[in-house]
């Protein structure tokens, strides 16, 4: 009875355990913005394959992103994920049975699981990390099934499993799984602690990492011994994946101390100690709740709501949801220049950018607005994106190569490159890319979709997106500036009057820049796109301009200045006046009820005026 | 009853055997009976009437024509044939088979004949084409840098080696090896694979020297230099290595067939000297006009170099044209002579980039484009050959609308390599082309891959390839070493008194000035 209550309740806790990373998986974690962090690409190509096996541990790469193109589906990815972590724990039990008792191999098999299911709350981890650590466990339980062998098998085996292991999976892996060969050698030696098969591994383990950097072009030694690991690469992963790599050894040290240090010396007979069967009633429901409060208390630890909006906010933008960016913008700090990015962009898409612009804490000023002027390899996309928005689709293919140098061949990079070079009218490389594309399960669809558009500029006309943008681009040449992008911004509207967007981002732009008067000569361009009244922030700017400097002439045309904006100027200017024009004192009473305009952004939120710099790492 | 069985097992499987047999025979029948087609097949790549050394891999090929089946027979004036079948179009030739084919039509034609079955025995047989072996051997190896498409950022890189003979590519040094740095600008002494030089680019940075066994790691950045030094040559004494000092722009094109321009706003030139360890330099070399890209003459009596003059902030880059110079020099004495103009951009209205001497002094090979010097980016990037004796120059006929630039010449001096961006427009591969002795140029070839559809599936480019005699010998691991080893400043000649800014005097450079090169 009591044999088939425990198994009642580890089914029950397992299947507890296993829903539960399932949900957290679907409703915290969303693979799909994993994948649209990471973009991983899986093409079924022989090339692709070669690239992987050039270097030690390119296996366990090209296995993570075949799993991992499925996040792409939410449930898909829940799924799998699920199912990794399942894994991992089901080969946790069957190794640790080798060396504990059923109970307590059972117990400690959630502590991968539950390291699994801290890494995979991080958006950055990668699927390595999982078949580093699993494949190694694989080939340590079929080397305890030929334990009882001649020595020679064993030998042979070890040596088949680390080269496997070490040139398909790196270094990493085959560390763990020396760690493990040895000691299960010692685990199963008695007091004979030397066996000769575990020398025979560490010897394997230590020349494989020793010699194959010394030889082979593709690794160093430090990659060599750490894989993924390794600083310098470019993937840098989790710290707490040295907690997977060394949890098995530690249990298995663990074992192995009590075995040698506790059983052998005759202290385990002196301290014994049972637990009776009432009382193992009495503990036995209690493991699924206090695993379940275990899980939970990882999740707790580990996911982070913010870390989660700020992939959110550029999924939203990726798909055009611009209310849902503005929504999850509230959750975010505007410290970060690509969470303002996304806002200002909303707010174009909205209709309401030089309305609202500065109802959000706009911190880094023009370089919110547009990222071009550092390099770093977190904003090449967007810089890529808005000026595809913008119609300067050259600019934007430019960003986009810069990305498609940093990550490899992501899809929603070489979506750009395909549809900018359509646009532009260079097929051929439009033609190179879609073939790349049709090579993957998931983006051969929309490969197919584009392949007739190359050479065919009816179909190119009939596009409404391409036609447009083709409309918007510029046909004349001009240097673009990354450090001054507003000389773009003229240039496209000089080129294209109706374009709209950088009108409205040529206007923020100078009223980032403290640039007044460029907005109030400029008045007359709105007029161009039948703009029906000045947008708020203009007239605000205008109405600055007007205080400042009341000799400066400034033609309004057929537009005026609200009264609302008016009265609003004059109440700010009371509040000022009220407080003797001592900024500090005023600035509470003024961010209560004008925090929203351009005079309050000016006077204590612009990066000109607090002097705040971006200190980021280009490249 | 047992033995019947087994006999009868025993027939049908040699029966089975016998037709498995004959398939595979009439798989390599040449069709005998063919509806004739009066025009080439669409073939990639184009190894169409070309000129081919006797020592390259197998130029295999897909045939592009929808069909069920295909037949291609290589077959030469002696009667040597070799029949391909191919039910995909890609057509593999076995290696041994060509290396023989090859050797056996030495100065000879060999024809290709090509079929295509899209109907059951219903053959079509393309007009046939004829391809040139010759006795002079290509070298055996190329070295290049393979970059992505990024323009300011990189990310993956490396100088890799690939073996003409065969389609083996191993990297001589990768970036995963040197924190994803940047490296480049890889040269050698006359083809030699034991002296080369490359550099590198943020941390661990500098120029890594491997020259007799022995690799350094310079600093040749000097307070009397603008920049590290950037475009190399070396002295055919082995000895001396000619580099430019450069500050290098970048611009990006908002329309039109331009990505971006590279450009400098200031360039010199200085020769490294390196047993003394020493960069120097001559007036002439170091003016106000900017100076780069030099290159020896096979005998190292001349420096060859392009300049621009009369170029301030405000000139247009379309007016960045650069004229061909050459220096004389005196190795014995270690003197500069007078400087010639050897090609004016005011007479050509072009601008003339990257010159590169053949290894027995004919001839020169030279890009000229519409301004600027980086042709590697300019679609109206051509190149041109100079006969050395007459100072003569034409177009070569392997130009095509898009970019050709940076060339190598092959020891023998009979092959030469550039870039060309003809296959997409984007990316940057080897083409190889013949120079008989009347200084004509065979219809270029691409680098032959063993699977032809490598190029539909390569990201990269083959930047900067240059011919090597042999392979590199020197390992990764070692040129790391020297990389993170401590690194060996160089000093700049007390002698001269003219330093590399640009100007006369000599004076400190100002370090306050951010550059890149």
């Amino acid at each position: 009875m009591p044999g088939k209550l425990s198994k009642a309740f580890r089914i029950i806790t397992s299947a507890v355990f296993f829903i539960l990373v399932f949900l957290y998986c679907w409703y915290y974690i969303n693979p799909a913005l994993i994948y649209f962090k990471q973009q991983p690409i899986f093409l079924f190509d022989k090339y692709f394959l070669n690239k992987f096996l050039l270097f030690p541990g390119g296996i366990a790469e090209y296995l993570s992103l075949f799993i991992s193109q499925f996040f792409y589906s939410k449930f898909a990815g829940s799924l799998l994920i699920t199912g990794i972590i399942f894994i991992a724990v089901a080969l946790t039990n069957r190794l640790l049975q080798h060396f504990f008792s059923k109970q307590a191999a059972f117990l400690l098999q959630f502590i991968p699981g539950l390291i699994l299911v801290y890494l995979h709350s991080h958006y950055e981890y990668d699927l390595r990390g999982d078949f580093i650590f699993m494949v190694p466990l694989i080939f340590a339980l079929a080397y305890c099934r030929t334990i009882n062998h001649k020595v020679y098998f064993r030998i042979l085996f070890l040596m088949l499993s680390s080269l496997i292991l070490f040139f398909f999976f790196g270094g990493t892996s085959l560390l763990l799984f020396t760690a493990i060969i040895v000691f299960t050698e010692i685990y199963n030696g008695s007091r004979r602690l030397f066996r000769i098969t575990a020398i025979f591994q560490l010897l394997m383990c230590l020349i494989l990492i020793r010699i194959v950097p010394l030889t082979s072009p593709y690794i160093n030694f430090k990659m060599a011994y750490l894989g993924i690991l390794c600083p310098g690469m470019y993937y840098k992963p989790l710290k707490f994946l040295y907690t997977l790599y060394i949890s098995i050894p530690v249990l298995l040290l663990i074992r192995v101390i009590i075995k040698y240090a506790w059983e052998a010396t005759g202290l385990a007979g002196r301290f014994t100690f049972s637990i009776s069967d009432q009382v193992k009633k009495f503990l036995l429901p209690a493991i699924p709740i206090v695993m379940t409060g275990l899980l939970i208390l990882i999740i707790r630890l580990s996911f982070s709501q913010t870390a989660k909006d700020s992939v959110l906010i550029h999924y939203y933008a990726a798909h055009g949801k611009w209310k849902s960016v503005l929504k999850t913008s509230n959750a975010l700090s505007t410290t970060d220049r690509t969470v303002l990015f996304e806002i200002n962009r909303a707010l174009y898409h909205l209709g309401t950018l030089p309305d609202n612009a500065f109802s959000y804490a706009q911190y880094w000023g023009e370089n919110g607005l547009i990222l071009t002027s550092h390099y770093s390899h977190d904003v090449l996309m967007y810089c890529s994106d808005l000026y595809f928005d913008m119609g300067h689709i050259k600019e934007s293919l430019h960003w986009a190569y810069e990305a498609e140098t940093k990550s490899d061949q992501a899809p929603d990079v070489l979506k750009r490159i395909v549809t900018d070079n359509i646009i532009l009218g260079d097929y051929a490389v439009a033609e190179k890319f879609l073939k790349i594309l049709s090579k993957s399960v998931l983006h051969k669809k929309w490969a197919k979709h584009y392949l007739p558009y190359l050479h065919n500029e009816t179909l190119i006309r009939q596009d409404a997106l391409m036609n447009e943008k083709r409309r918007m681009m510029p046909d004349k040449d001009f240097y673009v500036s990354t450090q001054q992008p507003q000389s773009d911004l003229v240039n496209l509207l000089s080129q294209y009057p109706e374009n709209r967007m950088a009108l409205e981002y040529f206007m923020l732009y100078s009223l980032f820049t403290h640039d007044l008067s460029t907005v109030a000569v400029n008045i007359n361009l709105l007029g161009k796109l039948n703009y029906k009244k000045i947008p708020t922030h203009i007239e605000e700017a205008l109405l600055l301009v007007m205080t400042l400097n009341p000799d400066f002439p400034i033609d309004l045309g057929k537009y005026k200045i609200s009264e609302k904006t008016k009265e609003r100027f004059m109440g700010y200017s009371k509040i000022l006046i009220a407080n003797k024009s001592d900024r500090v004192a005023a600035q509470a009473d003024l961010f209560q009820d004008y925090g929203n305009t351009y005079w309050y952004y000016i006077y204590y939120v612009s990066p000109i005026t607090t002097k705040r710099k971006i200190y980021e790492k280009t490249n | 009853m047992e033995k019947k069985k087994n006999d009868l097992m025993l027939g049908l499987v040699l029966l089975l055997l016998m037709v498995i047999l004959a398939g595979r025979l009439a798989g390599y029948h040449i069709p005998s009976r063919a509806e004739p087609k009066d025009e080439y097949p669409d073939i990639f790549p184009d190894y169409k009437e070309i000129v081919v050394p006797v020592n390259i891999a197998p130029l295999n090929f897909k045939v592009n024509e929808t069909a069920r089946s295909y037949r291609v027979v290589f077959s030469n004036e002696a009667g040597k044939k070799i029949v391909l079948r191919s039910d995909h179009g890609k057509i593999s030739i076995p290696r041994g088979k060509w290396r023989k084919f090859l050797k056996a039509t030495v100065n000879n034609d060999y024809k290709v004949e090509t079929w295509t079955r899209d109907q059951p025995w219903h053959w079509l047989k393309y007009k046939s084409w004829s391809n040139h072996v010759v006795d002079d051997k290509i070298d055996p190896y190329i070295a290049f840098r393979q970059i992505n498409a990024g323009y300011i950022l990189w990310e993956k890189m490396g100088i890799y080696q690939r073996n003409l003979e065969n389609y083996r590519q191993t990297p001589i040094l990768l970036n995963d090896r040197t924190d994803r740095n940047c490296m480049h600008c890889h040269t050698f002494s006359d083809r030699n694979p034991e002296k080369m030089l490359l550099h590198m680019r943020r941390p661990p940075s500098g120029t890594l020297l491997y020259n007799n066994g022995e690799v350094q790691f310079l600093n040749t950045a000097t307070k009397y230099t603008m920049s590290a030094c950037v475009y190399p040559s070396w002295h055919p004494d082995e000895n001396l290595i000619a580099f430019s000092v450069n500050i290098i722009h970048q611009k990006f094109h908002a329309a039109g067939k331009f990505i971006n321009s590279v450009n400098d706003a200031a360039s010199d030139i200085v020769v490294y000297d390196i047993a003394k360890n020493m960069l120097t330099t001559c007036p002439d070399l170091c003016t106000k006009s900017l100076e780069t890209l030099p290159v020896w003459s096979h005998d190292g009596r001349y420096l060859y170099y392009i300049s621009c003059s009369g170029v301030d902030k405000l000139t247009p880059d379309t007016a960045v044209k650069y004229d061909l110079l050459r220096i004389a020099y005196d190795h014995t004495k270690g003197t500069w002579g007078r400087t010639d103009t050897l090609i004016s951009s005011q007479e050509t209205g072009k601008s003339i980039s990257f010159p590169e001497l053949s290894p027995d002094g004919k001839y020169l090979i030279f890009c000229m484009s519409d301004y600027g010097y980086f042709t590697v980016y300019s679609p109206t990037s051509d190149l041109y050959l100079m006969d050395l004796e007459d100072m003569k120059y034409t177009k070569l006929p392997v130009n095509s609308e898009t970019v050709e630039s940076f060339h190598s010449w092959s020891s023998n001096s009979k092959w030469f390599l550039f870039i060309s961006k003809r296959l997409d427009g984007l990316y940057s591969r080897v083409f190889f082309s013949y120079l008989d002795s009347t200084g004509t140029a065979s219809k270029p070839f691409l680098l032959p891959q063993k699977d032809p559809d490598y190029y539909d599936a390569h990201v990269y480019n083959f930047n900067r390839p240059v011919f090597i005699k042999d392979k590199v010998s020197v390992s990764a691991d070692k040129l790391t070493k020297a990389a993170y080893a401590a690194k060996k400043d160089v000093a700049f000649d007390p002698e001269v008194d003219v330093d590399a800014l640009s100007g006369a005097t000599r004076i400190e450079r100002d370090v306050t000035r951010e550059h890149t090169n």
